[in-house]
């Protein structure tokens, strides 16, 4: 099969016509677009139209402006709650109030203690007249809390004094 | 074209033209990937709107040829994988494709028709090269771009595709 041979079929080809579509096919095609081509027509028209009224019709131009008044009002009032927060917040971390509350205190070393300062014995006398001796000891409860990666050094001392009856003597 | 007063006819003047000239070509490439004469015209008519819808900056003339045949083509690939799922009697009910693919109003009759059975039994890779050449009126730059090919391999397809075609209706023609 030879180049010109060829060429002869590919003319042949082109002069046949395809079949020509159903006309209610076509009728249906062109239905089809002119609805979609009416559609897009008419949400342009929307998108881009303002309201074409008088200007004592306040009531229609508010309605048209309400439509991005809204929005635009809640986005200002979101960005000053925003602003009016981050003010205060500045304000706390001023020098002097830290705006953070300190971490808690993580003791290494805990020392709990009571030393007895003085013991001394009491003697009374009951209603009846019998004598009664009493035990009286004066104790320094101290606690002791250490923070050594802070250096910090809590230190808690209690005075405690207990009386203890001892004996009722009998003379 | 997008004056006011043409928006409100029907349909364009440019569309009108565009129809008439490429309807037949589409539909003719849409039966040749379609099993059914219905689904041929449903995926004409949607992938005529699916690449105006796209080409939407184009305002509201025709789309790009080259875009509608890649649609078509996608979409009659979901299609038939749709379709394989169906049951046999489902598919039973569609309405068959014409018996041509050609104009056989014309004299040469039974020329059109020998091409349009050879068409039937070409391999579908140069089947599609030659219907978006010869009746798509596609270069090849945008048959390339339409079966996703380099355009060597589609102006090869072709080449073949012409002489496989040949010899198949060689003897009755001659």
């Amino acid at each position: 099969m030879n180049d010109h041979d060829l060429d002869l079929f590919e003319q042949e080809l082109n002069a046949l016509k395809p079949a020509q579509p159903p006309k209610e096919f076509a009728n249906r095609l062109s239905l089809a677009i002119t609805n979609k081509v009416r559609i897009r027509n008419q949400e342009t028209r929307k998108r881009s139209e303002v309201p074409k009224t008088n200007f004592g019709d306040f009531a229609a131009r508010f309605r048209f402006h309400l439509r991005w008044l809204a929005p635009a009002t809640v986005v200002v009032l979101a960005s000053i709650a925003v602003l009016r927060s981050d003010l205060l917040g500045l304000r706390h971390t001023m020098p002097g109030t830290p705006a953070v509350p300190p971490p808690a205190l993580k003791a290494d070393d805990v020392r709990i203690d009571s030393t007895l300062v003085a013991s001394f014995d009491a003697v009374a006398s009951l209603p009846g007249g019998e004598p009664v001796r009493f035990r009286c000891e004066e104790w320094v409860d101290e606690v002791q809390l250490k923070d050594t990666s802070r250096g910090l050094v809590f230190n808690q001392r209690v005075p405690r004094v207990t009386v203890v009856p001892v004996c009722f003597e009998t003379y | 074209m997008n004056s006011g007063s043409e928006n409100e006819r029907p349909l364009s003047n440019d569309w009108d033209a565009w129809l008439s000239r490429h309807s037949a070509g589409m539909l003719l490439f849409a039966r040749q990937q379609a099993r059914r004469e219905a689904d041929a015209q449903d995926l004409v008519q949607e992938s005529v709107i699916e690449s105006w819808q796209r080409g939407g900056g184009n305002g509201n003339g025709p789309p790009a040829l080259g875009l509608v045949y890649a649609t078509i083509r996608r979409r009659a690939i979901d299609l038939a994988r749709s379709q394989d799922r169906r049951t046999a009697r489902e598919e039973r009910t569609g309405s068959e494709l014409p018996a041509c693919w050609f104009d056989t109003a014309a004299e040469d009759r039974e020329r059109a028709q020998l091409i349009g059975q050879a068409m039937r039994v070409l391999p579908a890779n140069y089947r599609e090269v030659l219907t978006l050449k010869i009746w798509g009126g596609l270069t090849f730059a945008e048959i390339a771009e339409t079966l996703e090919i380099p355009a060597n391999t589609a102006a090869s397809r072709y080449r073949y595709g012409l002489e496989e075609l040949r010899k198949l209706t060689k003897e009755v023609l001659a």
